[in-house]
């Protein structure tokens, strides 16, 4: 009963992020670079939750994500579903509470997830799109901190 | 390995492989109800719950740049309004001029017996999500099937053209920037004595390529791109819309076409509304 109310918690977490990305993603960018809220906030939960949450949490941010982009809607589904799977297993057999593996994990997370859009939706220029998923995920890293704290309390059990 | 480790790990399994096949599905639905000119339910659901939120917070941000900007905009903005006043007398004097030669052009097409096309109706339409995923030069815009608006609708603004509708659900609608890989427009130079065409596409970066421009074309930095209203079923933009003006021009190795860059007229980093044209 505890676990469903922790995932439900993270599940409006994760759609608060959303809502924020999707409307002021853009008015926060810096020097064309934007974080990606929802794509943060999916990594950092997953370092509470295990694989099958993390898969459902993934779905979810990638349903958000698809329906706001409208193209290659399944390819974001699927590589965000496995970005979740993947940090939720390793929830599994690393220490989760450390900000530094939150900061590790939005890095790497990042570019794990858009390796495997790309894999899914190869992009016509790749450096460019390079580039820009390592500023995304410097960015994303920079907002991990803050959001490690928040996701933290939100996925705290009550005793 | 213990009975309850291993089904365990068999749920593990099927919980991904689920989730992945739901996602796979939806794609593939999706994909087909796009192909029919439909929207599909899922992911129009989804937005149609979630767009008042998105719409209100980006509404709330942009009063509180219009309320506050000045503090961090500070005397710039003086200089940019001197600047704005002596555009605004220019444009003011050209428009009568081209409202004059409107009639005269329109009186010679009835005369020479061509058909006179009507101006077309504009809807203003407020941004919603700009840039929702940053593979894509993407935006939504808050009017959708209700408003008239159909996949390949134009969308402008004050500046000139901004992309084209490529998805619409009943309240909003997706907008292909300009400057989106998959983008294309009929170009023309507007200059009288040049008029070279060709076919501005986007790149995913501020600027855009000026294709297919024939090496002996007469184009160079400077020369404003209008719209040309050619371009075969994607030919939808009319003819004479502001493009962008061409920052540079070089010719390709074999000397038959030009590489020509052009920086686009509509400001797509500091939009703030649109308007369709249905």
């Amino acid at each position: 009963m505890k676990d469903a109310s922790v995932r439900g918690r993270l599940l409006l977490v994760l759609l608060a992020a959303f809502i924020l990305h999707a409307s002021i993603g853009g008015a926060i960018a810096v020097r064309g670079a934007r974080p990606d809220m929802a794509l943060t906030t999916l990594l950092v939960s997953c370092l509470f939750v295990g694989s099958n949450t993390g898969s459902v949490l993934g779905l979810f941010a990638g349903l958000l994500e698809a329906s706001y982009t409208n193209r290659f809607v399944g390819s974001i589904m699927v590589s965000r579903t496995l970005t979740g799977w993947l940090i939720g297993a390793l929830e599994e057999r690393i220490f989760r509470d450390s900000l530094l593996m939150a900061i590790a994990v939005s890095f790497l997370g990042t570019l794990a997830s858009e390796s495997l859009f790309f894999l899914f939706a190869p992009q016509p220029h790749v450096l460019r799109w390079l580039f820009r998923t390592l500023e995304s995920a410097a960015y994303n890293t920079a907002l991990s901190i803050p959001l490690y704290y928040l996701i933290r309390r939100v996925a705290a059990k009550r005793k | 390995m213990l009975r309850k480790e291993r089904d365990n790990s068999r749920r593990k399994i099927f919980v991904v492989l689920f989730c992945t096949a739901l996602g796979i599905a939806i794609g593939i639905w999706h994909n087909r109800q796009v192909a029919r000119g439909r929207s599909d339910f899922v992911t129009s659901t989804v937005r149609t719950v979630t767009a008042p939120f998105v719409s209100f917070l980006n509404a709330g941000g942009r009063w509180f740049s219009g309320s506050f900007g000045w503090l961090w905009r500070g005397r710039s903005l003086d200089a940019e309004n001197r600047k704005l006043r002596d555009d605004n007398a220019r444009l003011r004097e050209d428009n009568a001029l081209l409202a004059e030669a409107n009639i005269t052009v329109q009186r010679l097409r009835a005369q020479l017996g061509f058909e006179i096309t009507p101006p077309r109706g504009k809807i203003a339409a407020d941004i919603v999500s700009f840039r929702p995923n940053p593979n894509f030069e993407t935006m939504v815009i808050n009017r959708g099937s209700r408003d008239n608006i159909r996949p390949k609708s134009v969308v402008i603004s004050p500046k000139g053209v901004v992309g084209q509708v490529f998805s619409v659900t009943p309240t909003t609608a997706d907008v292909l920037l300009l400057t989106d890989s998959a983008a294309a427009v009929g170009a023309m130079v507007q200059r009288p004595e040049s008029r070279a065409r060709g076919v501005c596409k986007g790149n995913s970066s501020p600027t855009l390529n000026m294709a297919y421009v024939d090496g002996s074309a007469d184009i160079k930095p400077g020369d404003v791109i209008v719209s040309s209203g050619m371009g075969g079923a994607e030919g939808v933009f009319p003819k004479g819309l502001p493009v962008g003006t061409v920052l540079s021009v070089s010719k390709d190795a074999s000397g038959s076409t030009k590489r020509v860059t052009v920086r686009p007229m509509a400001d797509i980093d500091r939009l703030e509304e649109v308007y369709v044209l249905p």
